[in-house]
């Protein structure tokens, strides 16, 4: 059997698994299978129009915050760890 | 784009969440909040980044709050509103949203323009010394409670999988991996004894093939590799147990040597946030390819693909 594995990255790594050697950067994978995922995942919670509201977390120095303080400006957040 | 967007009313930040992959680059996943943060640390010196950060808490609540995308990228309003949302991050897509909800800006930044000459320091310790076991596909973590205690860091962290039941019965097996953590910047010292992992459980329907595992001999007397168990239990589903795991690791700039011995809970309950090891998630893409195949003929017809991807 063979397959194209390069394809199916996109859509079978499964829980949206990173590939392998990414350190935490944003790369695009196969782009019609992101724009696939990104078509389901607007779907699901939170959606577009939800108010994050209190939620708490901590700066880089480990000083609590809440995402109430960001109000008041345009706030981007990208997700991701060092695997 | 952070430094085109952040006089215009938008700030920015990098959301860091639990692990992924552990495994890639040795990373493991940290075990508290300092641990954590020790991560940011580590990735704004590989970044060079300007960006602030946000650590979220160990109960991953952020993560789970913005639906658990490893890669997710959000807007939010200045009234907290999410505008946007994908869930990987695309930087050209991001620019569009941000002309569009703020304006075009004056600077157009461009990765060339960034200096990032990130040079990791090579570690003069041994690795890749200490071959791999061969796993089961589609291992599954559990959860994990290390008890901790004062002044004794998790200079080593367990690890522990299992396959789902066999059918008809109760076996599986249970995976347990020994990770040096490279915050810590120590080593195996393979010289002042074994690693050894021992199970305790007052619960007798619990069986083990073993109940101690000890590493194997090693010619370096130094190393930085994983060590891995791989043990046939009959152990069901919601049960716990105990595992008690000695070790002794030095610091690589050699002023301590420390013997350890620390213990941990286990339930056999998924982690859902603990990711999944690399061998994990490429042998589940198999699987899933493979399982597409329907008439097994080995080539995959568009009537076999899933909708999103024919």
């Amino acid at each position: 059997m063979t397959f194209t594995i390069a394809v199916w990255v996109g859509y079978c790594s499964f829980g949206g698994a990173q590939v392998v050697g990414q350190q935490g950067k944003s790369q695009a994978g196969p782009q019609e299978f992101i724009d696939q995922y990104n078509e389901q995942f607007e779907k699901k919670e939170p959606v577009i129009g939800t108010v994050i509201g209190d939620l708490e977390a901590f700066d880089e120095n480990g000083k609590k915050i809440n995402f109430n303080d960001f109000r008041g400006k345009y706030t981007v957040l990208t997700f991701g760890c060092l695997t | 784009m952070y430094r085109d967007y952040r006089d215009r009313n938008v700030q920015f930040f990098y959301v860091y969440k639990a692990v992924a992959h552990p495994e890639i680059n040795n990373f493991v996943a940290p075990f508290n909040i300092e641990e954590r943060l020790k991560h940011i640390e580590i990735a704004k010196e590989m970044f060079q980044s300007e960006m602030p950060w946000i650590c979220d808490t160990m109960e991953n609540d952020v993560k789970i709050r913005f639906g658990n995308a490893p890669n997710g990228e959000f807007v939010l309003d200045p009234d907290g509103k999410i505008v946007r949302k994908r869930f990987w991050s695309n930087p050209t897509t991001l620019r569009s949203d941000l002309e569009t909800l703020v304006g075009k800006s004056e600077t157009t930044t461009q990765v060339a323009d960034l200096e990032t000459t990130f040079t990791p320091k090579p570690r003069p310790i041994a690795s890749g010394v200490v071959p791999r076991i061969k796993l089961p596909a589609r291992l599954v973590p559990l959860a994990l409670k290390p008890k901790f205690e004062k002044d004794s860091p998790f200079f080593a962290k367990l690890r522990v999988e299992t396959t789902r039941k066999e059918p008809g019965s109760l076996g599986r097996k249970i995976y347990f991996g020994v990770y040096l953590d490279p915050i810590y910047k120590v080593h195996w010292n393979n010289r002042a004894g074994k690693i050894k992992i021992e199970i305790e459980s007052d619960d007798e329907t619990l069986k083990f093939e073993t109940v101690v595992m000890t590493s194997a001999d090693i010619k370096e007397d130094a190393d930085v590799d994983p060590r891995q168990f791989l043990i046939n239990a009959v152990v069901p589903s919601g049960k716990s147990f105990r595992v008690k795991l000695n070790y002794t690791v030095c610091d690589d700039a050699e002023t301590f040597c420390k013997e350890m011995e620390q213990e941990y809970e286990v339930a056999m309950i998924r982690d859902d946030h603990s990711g999944t090891r690399p061998g994990v998630f490429l042998n589940e893409m198999f699987f899933n390819v493979r399982e597409m195949d329907k008439n097994g003929d080995g080539d995959l017809t568009a009537d076999e693909l899933p909708p999103p991807a024919r």
